[in-house]
């Protein structure tokens, strides 16, 4: 019945619950959404990162340096010989070194010449076929093989560029000889094969136009560096940037400094939508303020009538707090359409997807909040029960 | 049933009012009649126990209730007191039926379906069940004030004005209603009016 009387009583007064619900909804999802987007896109760049210590490459942004190397979304800086790698392959200090090479693509999805470590390095694992051990053999990301619906023993030739639209090289062919399992990192979506591969696509095309032996001509993109001690770090980025032509980026510095910048974006929305949380609440005050000045007489007659005053408090607490938790599931619901709308976009520019299924911690503190919104803006109007002269109020004519 | 003795209230120092004595049993009923301002109404809700009075003694059902807390009284004005207010008042988001059986709600008793399509039958309120109380007439929301305060099945009903602001005809309706209802569960039924229709049906008044 107290049920019932307050759903009716909500049910009574559309316009206004429905302005409550609709305020707290945009609060809650404008939230919700930065929330979700912020922490898939960091755990996402951060489980990227690891192990990598420095990125190097041609000079220009280092930023974008890191970009096209370890998250392969920005174009590359240029090309590097293969040769300048040696001092460091030979540098005690560095455990690793893993030489990447791309500039082709097919339908989208990155061709990267690369070496078996960089494979190890992501712990991947095959879920049909092998790894690629001669020229030409590729091995396909989970969601490249996905979206591009190939199998093993496929063929296909590769377009210049990092676009779909690339002049094809047409006589040269890959064949897919693995497919790799779901890795959650950034070679789900790549297509790897060996530095060879890449030099043989390309060499046969310059050597059009130049009659020159190979060797030389061994360009790479980047490399991924690990160190074998931190005394690398500070040491060899400077030797590099001051002594070659090539510059050292590192993942970690670039990719706080983009998240600062994010950040602020970020933060200013998420103030936009607290804001519009608070109107909600405010909102809510209000609806429930004016129920008791109209309703001053039902809350007197349900006194007369025998109702506690403890019972009547708690029947308008229970208004404002349904109003509050429904604007909160409604915009959990709608961030979570948001989220997937998002995703398509992405995962059609960026072959980047995110996850809709999961409750952010930080949504449980929102729930929280939407709760606190509606206690206190509740609370006052609430209290007015105990206030309530039953005789005066009845006999007021 | 009734009994009260030299029950006495004041709103300030100077205006004190002193209520004759009433002693009134079960289908018996009271006309309590009186010029505006000499506390008809404060007599209704002193009787009705929401208001306390300054002195005397107000006994119902055997028991004394100047002794009781507020807790006390408020169980015991949905158990034995039926009140039907000058003005309709109803919670409005609710309908007829809802309204009725909210008595048998807030006074912590079982929800009594049967008694409420029985209380509307006899009140010819059956086919309004489902309508909102906006919605009804004058004449059809007092009968469904009255059938509220049936709900509980009270000793005593009171109503304050119930046919002021009624035409002749469904005062005299109402009037039968009322005396009709409160016989048919044995209650003994208090009217506060000013309303000369009324006093020439029921002998038994007093005047403030």
């Amino acid at each position: 019945m107290l049920l019932k009387i307050v759903w009716k009583n909500i049910w009574a007064k559309k316009l206004n619950s429905f302005l409550c619900v609709l305020l707290m909804m945009f609060g809650i999802s404008i939230i919700s959404l930065l929330i979700n987007i912020g922490n898939q896109l960091q755990s996402k760049f951060s489980k990227n990162i690891s192990g990598i210590d420095m990125v190097v490459g041609a000079k220009g942004s280092p930023l974008q340096l890191i970009l096209s190397g370890v998250y392969q979304i920005d174009a590359p800086t240029g090309n590097i010989p293969m040769k300048e790698l040696e001092p460091l392959q030979n540098n005690p200090l560095i455990k690793q070194v893993l030489p990447l090479s791309m500039g082709d693509n097919y339908q989208g999805f990155r061709i990267v010449g690369t070496i078996y470590p960089y494979l190890k390095h992501f712990s991947a694992d095959y879920a049909s076929g092998r790894g690629f051990k001669n020229t030409m053999e590729v091995v396909i990301g989970a969601n490249a093989a996905k979206k591009l619906n190939v199998k093993v023993d496929d063929t296909f030739t590769s377009s210049h560029g990092l676009e779909k639209e690339g002049e094809k090289h047409g006589d040269k062919s890959y064949k897919v000889v693995g497919i790799l399992k779901y890795n959650n990192s950034v070679i789900d979506n790549l297509i790897l094969c060996n530095l060879a591969s890449i030099w043989e696509v390309h060499e046969h095309e310059e050597s059009n136009h130049e009659e020159e032996t190979h060797s030389e001509d061994q360009n790479i993109t980047c490399a991924l560096i690990k160190f074998r001690s931190p005394l690398g770090l500070m040491t060899i980025p400077r030797t590099i940037n001051q002594n070659t032509n090539m510059q050292a980026a590192l993942p970690a510095i670039e990719i706080n400094r983009l998240f600062e910048h994010m950040g602020i974006g970020m933060d200013a929305f998420k103030a936009l939508a607290l804001a519009i949380m608070l109107i909600s609440g405010i909102s809510v005050f209000v609806t429930l303020y004016n129920a008791l000045k109209e309703r001053k007489y039902e809350m007197a007659l349900m006194l007369s009538m025998g109702g506690k005053r403890i019972k009547l408090f708690f029947m308008l607490m229970l208004e404002g707090l349904i109003l509050s938790i429904s604007g909160y599931i409604l915009g959990i619901l709608v961030s979570r359409l948001g989220l997937w709308l998002a995703s398509r976009m992405l995962d059609e520019s960026f072959n980047f997807g995110l996850d809709q299924t999961v409750l952010q911690k930080e949504e449980i503190y929102l729930l929280i909040a939407a709760l606190l919104v509606g206690i206190f803006a509740a609370l006052i109007p609430s209290l007015g029960i105990y206030r309530i002269n039953i005789s005066k109020t009845l006999a007021n004519d | 049933m009734l009994i009260t003795n030299s029950l006495a209230f004041s709103y300030g120092n100077n205006n004190q009012f002193d209520f004759p004595n009433i002693k009134l049993k079960p289908k018996e009923t009271l006309l309590i009649l009186g010029n505006s301002g000499t506390g008809k109404t404060t007599l209704l809700n002193i009787l009705a126990l929401l208001i306390q009075p300054k002195s005397g003694s107000l006994i119902i059902e055997e028991t004394e209730t100047t002794g009781l807390n507020s807790a006390e009284l408020t169980n015991f004005r949905a158990k034995n007191i039926g009140i039907i207010f000058q003005k309709p008042y109803f919670v409005n988001a609710l309908n007829v039926a809802d309204n009725l059986l909210l008595a048998n709600y807030l006074g912590n008793k079982a929800l009594d379906k049967g008694k409420m399509h029985a209380l509307a039958n006899s009140l010819g309120l059956h086919d309004l069940l489902r309508n909102k109380v906006q919605e009804l007439s004058g004449g059809e929301q007092q009968r469904v004030s009255i059938a509220r305060a049936l709900m509980n099945t009270p000793k005593i009903i009171l109503a304050d004005e119930p046919t002021s602001a009624l035409d002749d005809e469904n005062c005299e309706k109402v009037a039968d209603l009322l005396e009709t209802q409160a016989n048919a569960v044995g209650a003994a039924l208090v009217i506060v009016t000013h309303d000369q229709r009324l006093k020439s049906r029921f002998s038994n008044q007093i005047t403030l």
